[in-house]
């Protein structure tokens, strides 16, 4: 009942093993991803993803957007008779233990604030962004990641 | 007077001494480095070959992808990125890679293409300049320790060169880390992607399956938004393979120096013991000499 999966960072390997269960959002809306799931290759936005391995707690990871490759070929030795290999590559993404939540609460406001800053109270619509307000906007949207991604691993304080 | 030979020996080999500690320095920083730089490239190598499997993939499935895959018979405008370090004191290993370069560019001049170029080390900056040649951006601070941060802004450099100027081929001109003791300069096509990486490759890998692949979004939507990503990503295996080849460039550079310091005390040494002992025997000589007239001037 498991695939091999492969969780993937530039800098290192964040997970490498049999995962029974692989759950994500692709540009298409959420997905799980099983043993024998259709071969495939799709753009992962930035979410929350959670890996079940064979043995042990699932694992929570904030990946800010990369590209999953599903590979399910016949000859496995599992009931379904297939051999599923699965493949996610972010650029960047961490496991929600490694998560610093007040520097990401930090960030967040530095973002937002330097998005105020930068609208200047302008309207948005129809309005060209900068290099500098995009720049912001991602990295808001990285801290939110972090944060939810954190928020939901520390269960009802 | 032949004291003064042996005085200036003296400083010389002191001198060799100071520079032989300086360079054994730089030789075992330099081989904690290697290691170091070794780790990230084992680190970094799953990550490149899945994206790699992943372009080639999605490459192949798509029947529009023709302008994105190939190489261009005589490219009107060529981008060519290269990278060195941001020092020197590591033997060949800048002059190889710009001397590559300087192959690739004057074969492109040759059939009058149109060249851009982006540059990665302070030495490619202070050879471009000293020879007037124009450089269409140059970065550097990131030779000796790449981060992917690194890698992203001279992606960014070289996909804008791509897809806004419209340039027809990228090439990489940069130093591979095949192991400890072999490092070689390789010319690489970046994009479009080059067809020996295309469906023909694929196919051993490709056969056993089904044959059907799903893509989300579509596989034209999907491989836009994958080749500048995929680029990045061979942007920085290139960065960290250089940054290991510069390091392990440099401790055999200061290997040999420190052995030639070595040898060059040794040397010296020689030589200085030869002036003294010629010193300390023409004295002799000058008192046995003055005794021997005294006596004779006694005897007389």
């Amino acid at each position: 009942m498991a695939f091999a999966l492969q969780v993937l960072t530039p800098e290192r390997v964040l997970v490498d093993g049999p995962a029974s269960a692989l759950v994500l959002r692709s540009s298409d809306g959420d997905m799980t991803v099983l043993e024998g799931h259709t071969s495939l290759v799709a753009e992962v936005v930035p979410c929350v993803v959670r890996v079940d391995p064979d043995e042990g707690d699932p694992i929570r990871l904030a990946v800010h957007g990369g590209f999953l490759q599903v590979d399910t070929r016949p000859g496995g030795e599992g009931p379904s008779g297939l051999a599923t290999t699965v493949a996610l590559v972010a650029g960047v993404a961490e496991p929600v233990a490694e998560i610093d939540v007040e520097r990401a609460r930090r960030a967040r406001d530095e973002a937002e604030a330097e998005l105020a800053r930068l609208s200047g109270g302008q309207a948005e619509e129809g309005r060209e962004r900068s290099a500098e307000e995009r720049a912001a906007l991602a990295a808001l949207a990285r801290a939110e990641l972090r944060l939810e991604a954190a928020g939901a691993a520390e269960p009802a304080r | 007077m032949a004291g003064g030979v042996v005085r200036i020996l003296r400083r010389r080999i002191r001198t060799v001494e100071a520079t032989k500690k300086i360079t054994r320095a730089f030789e075992l920083i330099a081989a904690s480095q290697i290691v170091r730089a070794q780790n990230r490239i084992a680190a970094n190598r799953p990550y490149r070959d899945a994206m790699a499997r992943i372009v080639l993939e999605a490459a192949s499935a798509d029947p529009g992808a023709t302008e994105l895959v190939g190489t261009p018979e005589s490219p009107r405008s060529v981008a060519v990125a290269l990278i060195v370090g941001d020092r020197g004191l590591s033997g060949p290993y800048n002059a190889n890679v710009l001397r590559a370069a300087e192959t690739v560019l004057a074969e492109h001049r040759s059939r009058g293409a149109e060249v851009r170029l982006v540059t990665v080390g302070r030495r490619a900056i202070a050879y471009f300049r000293f020879r007037g040649r124009p450089v269409d951006e140059a970065f550097s601070g990131m030779a000796d320790r790449p981060s992917f941060a690194d890698a992203r802004r001279v992606a960014g450099a070289l996909w804008e060169l791509f897809e806004r100027d419209r340039v027809e081929l990228v090439q990489l001109v940069s130093t591979r880390y095949e192991s400890a003791g072999r490092q070689s300069v390789e010319v690489r096509q970046l994009l479009p992607l080059p067809e020996g990486a295309g469906p023909a490759d694929a196919a051993p890998d490709g056969a056993g399956r089904g044959g059907y692949t799903e893509f989300e979004p579509d596989v034209t939507t999907l491989l836009a938004h994958l080749l500048p990503r995929a680029l990045e990503s061979e942007l920085f295996a290139a960065l960290l393979e250089a940054s290991a080849s510069e390091h392990a460039a440099r401790q055999r550079a200061m290997a040999a120096a420190t052995d030639n310091a070595e040898e060059l005390v040794r040397t010296l040494t020689r030589a200085m013991n030869q002036a003294r002992q010629d010193a300390i025997t023409s004295e002799i000589m000058e008192i046995v000499g003055g005794a021997e007239a005294l006596r004779e001037a006694k005897g007389a």
